[in-house]
C-alpha cells in the first residue's frame, strides 16, 4: 500500500556504522582460482602417474568446500525466513525475498563426488582437476554477480523512493 | 536519543541495505515505514541488524571456506597460492 508522497520522508542517507560488511576481494579469489587451475595442470602434466591421487585429495578438498557453501546457503534461506516473518509478526503484511541461488555449492559437490570416484585409471584428470578451480572461480564470479544485483537492487529502490519525494518538489 | 526523523532515515537505510528483501518488498516496506512510530522503527532496526550481522557471519564463512581450499590445494602444488589481501571487513 502506498503512502502519499507528502508523508514520505526526504533524507535517506545511511549512517556508516550501517552499511553492509565489505565483501572479500573477489577479483583475488579469482586470481587464486586461475593459478591453481594453472599450477595443477603444471604438475599432473610433468606427473601424470600422480593424476588419480591428486585428483582424489583434491575432491575431498572440493567436497568440504561445497559443504560449507552449503551451510552458508541454508544460513541465508533460514535468515530470510526468520526476517520475513518477524515482518510480517511486526507489520502484519507479507514481504518477499529474493531467492537464493545454490548452483555454487551443487557444482562444487558435483564435480567433488566425481573425483572422489576417481576416472578411469591413470585418469587424465587433469581436466577434472582444473575443473576444481574452475568452479571456485565460477563461485567467486557469482558472488560478484551477486553484490552487483544486491547494489542494483538497492539503488532502484532509492531512486524510485526518491523520484517520489521528488515529485513533491 | 535519537529523534523519529533519524530513526526513520536510519531504518530506511537498513532496509535499502538488506541483503534479503526483493526490490518490490524494499519499495513496499519504504512507504510504509513513514507511518511507523518509535517502538516499531526500533523493533525493525534490531531486525535488521541481526540480518546484518548473519550475514556477514555468512560471508565470513564463505570466505573461509575458499581459503581452507586454496590451503588444501597449495599443499597439493607445493607452492602457495596467491592470498586475499582484502577479508570481510568490520
Amino acid at each position: 500500500m502506498e503512502q502519499p508522497a507528502e508523508q514520505l520522508p526526504v533524507q535517506l542517507e545511511r549512517p556508516a556504522e550501517h552499511l553492509p560488511q565489505t565483501p572479500p576481494r573477489l577479483d583475488e579469489l579469482a586470481d587464486g582460482a586461475r593459478e591453481a587451475t594453472r599450477l595443477l595442470r603444471e604438475k599432473t602434466e610433468a606427473q601424470p602417474e600422480q593424476a588419480p591421487q591428486l585428483s582424489a585429495r583434491a575432491g575431498e578438498a572440493l567436497g568440504r568446500f561445497g559443504e560449507n557453501l552449503s551451510e552458508a546457503t541454508k544460513g541465508r534461506e533460514a535468515v530470510a525466513a526468520a526476517t520475513l516473518a518477524r515482518l510480517r509478526q511486526l507489520t502484519g503484511k507479507e514481504y518477499k525475498a529474493e531467492v537464493v541461488d545454490h548452483t555454487s555449492e551443487q557444482l562444487a559437490l558435483g564435480v567433488a563426488q566425481k573425483m572422489k570416484e576417481g576416472g578411469p585409471a591413470g585418469a587424465a584428470d587433469v581436466g577434472t582437476l582444473a575443473s576444481v578451480l574452475e568452479v571456485a572461480q565460477v563461485v567467486a564470479q557469482q558472488h560478484e554477480a551477486m553484490s552487483a544485483a544486491i547494489a542494483a537492487t538497492t539503488d532502484g529502490a532509492k531512486n524510485v523512493h526518491r523520484g517520489h519525494v521528488d515529485e513533491r518538489a | 536519543m535519537a529523534s523519529h526523523d533519524d530513526l526513520l532515515t536510519l531504518v530506511e537505510g537498513m532496509v535499502l541495505g538488506s541483503r534479503i528483501l526483493s526490490f518490490e518488498s524494499k519499495k513496499q516496506l519504504l512507504y510504509e515505514l513513514a507511518t511507523f512510530d518509535d517502538a516499531k522503527l526500533n523493533q525493525l532496526r534490531e531486525l535488521f541488524d541481526k540480518e546484518n550481522a548473519e550475514h556477514a557471519r555468512l560471508s565470513q564463512l564463505e570466505l573461509s571456506a575458499w581459503n581452507s581450499l586454496k590451503s588444501e590445494l597449495s599443499t597439493l602444488v607445493e607452492k602457495q597460492l596467491p592470498t586475499p589481501t582484502h577479508g570481510t571487513a568490520s
